[in-house]
């Protein structure tokens, strides 16, 4: 029987969720928890719920389709269409399950349009980062209203040219976009990108703007290198602003990520994966 | 530093064939001259020599920050990389080829699997497919298959075995891949070695 065998890891992991509750609990926010267990509707499927389905482990029981919790932004984002949230601010723990493997997350979420609650809530959690696991040492950030302003949003719907984004494949963009002076820009190293998009497109200087403030934040949390990806696309359509991804020393794949989104309001959700 | 993924072999031919043209002596000679070695530092690049279906694999992990590998490679392989530049060399193309000529191939032996059933589901043809490490062409030749799907580059080995080149599919050339991480971290050397590679 497990449970005799004494496993400092797995202590380690049940200590690190209640710092993680308690830090932000401290901190004014609403411990929430949601099922593991997602219900489906067959007839109810957004194009969202469909395009993640492949990755997640789901079977059907009495005609309805059940899967694991996926991502709890995801899962909060769901809960919201159908029912109201009371806390302003909330914070959560638990596992998540991505194709056919187990990791869990540490989150939490502003349900408030004020980027001021909203950079707060990002700048504890990389606090609590620094002071509990790891420092994050980089940050890409993007803003995902930026490409329908730039192209448009047709081409931004177009699937080839989705593919060629997100691969950032000049040779492909060229093909199916021309001239355009996006191209021009995704030559440039990253840190100076955004200025030449603030010249060549002055009708986004607002975004570029929220972008800058929130590259600020990151800064002044201590994040050492801050990096624009303005070719970004959001994963699910409910992400409709900043995305940040935050990546420890050596990583390559993120420590953390979450951005503005809206579901019943505008809100701010960032999850540490752990 | 910037660490490179190479494909050995044909590819690294080709490779060393358009530096040679494209004025890069310093990365042709240390490439060159590499014997057995499978790691060549020269000017600042540290490149290493892999197998064409794990260079992929050496950038997604971050053990490279990138490299250069076939279309073939990364249309068969879902790898989370950007795929970067189409590189100007290194062409060939995806056929299916047979000993005889049917009007249905109903099965295919193949090293690409994801691939071939992409194109049979496309032409919207039920079809059984056998996964094959190498000699692919051995399967038509002794009936184990009816056709093959495999890269054709002269079309010299299909014909050594009695084959022909039936359906001409997808052109394939080297690829500029790069680490999703990588591309933002070091987009300075990125963009300098992408710069001298002279692709226009």
């Amino acid at each position: 029987m497990t449970s005799f065998i004494y496993n400092p890891a797995l202590i380690r992991q049940k200590q690190l969720e209640v710092e993680f509750l308690s830090f932000f609990h401290g901190h004014g926010f609403d411990i929430i928890d949601l099922p593991v267990v997602e219900t489906f509707d067959w007839q109810a499927m957004t194009e969202d719920d469909l395009k993640l389905m492949p990755q997640r482990e789901s079977w059907v029981q009495n005609g309805t389709v059940h899967a694991l919790r996926h991502d709890w932004t995801n899962a909060i984002v769901r809960y919201l269409h159908k029912y109201k949230i009371d806390a302003e601010r909330a914070v959560y723990s638990g596992p998540v399950f991505h194709s056919g493997s187990e990791t869990r997350q540490l989150g939490m979420e502003v349900f408030s349009e004020s980027t001021d609650r909203q950079q707060e809530g990002l700048s504890l959690m990389i606090g609590f980062m620094n002071e509990r696991i790891e420092m994050p040492k980089t940050a890409v950030i993007s803003h995902y209203a930026l490409l329908p302003m730039i192209l448009g949003e047709e081409k931004v719907a177009d699937p080839a040219i989705r593919r060629a984004l997100s691969q950032r494949s000049t040779s492909a963009l060229r093909q199916l976009l021309g001239d355009h002076p996006l191209l021009d820009l995704i030559g440039d190293q990253p840190e100076s990108q955004v200025h030449k998009l603030r010249s060549a497109f002055p009708e986004i200087r607002e975004v570029l703007g929220e972008l800058t403030g929130w590259e600020e934040t990151l800064r002044e949390a201590g994040i050492e290198a801050v990096y624009p990806d303005i070719t970004a696309l959001p994963s699910q359509s409910y992400y409709d602003g900043v995305f940040i991804r935050l990546y420890g020393s050596g990583r390559t794949t993120p420590v953390a990520s979450g951005g503005q989104y809206t579901a019943r309001s505008k809100a701010f959700g960032m999850g540490i994966f752990y | 530093m910037i660490t490179i993924a190479l494909s050995k072999g044909r590819q690294l031919k080709d490779f060393l064939a358009y530096l040679d043209e494209n004025g890069h002596p310093r990365w042709h000679g240390a490439l060159k001259a590499a014997q057995r070695e499978l790691l060549v530092e020269t000017n600042g690049i540290r490149f290493l020599l892999v197998k064409g279906d794990d260079v992929p694999i050496y950038v997604e992990e971050g053990i490279a920050d990138l490299g250069i590998t076939g279309s073939d490679i990364l249309a068969e392989y879902d790898a989370d990389v950007n795929e970067l530049l189409e590189l100007p060399f290194g062409y060939c193309h995806f056929a299916i080829a047979s000993k005889e000529e049917l009007p249905e191939y109903g099965t295919i032996a193949t090293k690409y699997v994801n691939y071939s059933r992409s194109v049979f589901e496309r032409s919207e043809k039920p079809v059984k497919i056998i996964k094959l490490n190498g000699s692919v062409e051995l399967a038509a030749v002794i009936g184990m298959a009816d056709a093959i799907v495999d890269i054709v580059q002269s079309g010299e080995t299909l014909r050594m075995n009695g084959l022909k080149e039936r359906i001409r599919l997808d052109e394939i050339s080297a690829r500029l891949i790069a680490n999703k991480h990588a591309f933002f971290t070091k987009s300075a050397e990125i963009r300098s070695f992408m710069n001298e590679l002279k692709v226009n």
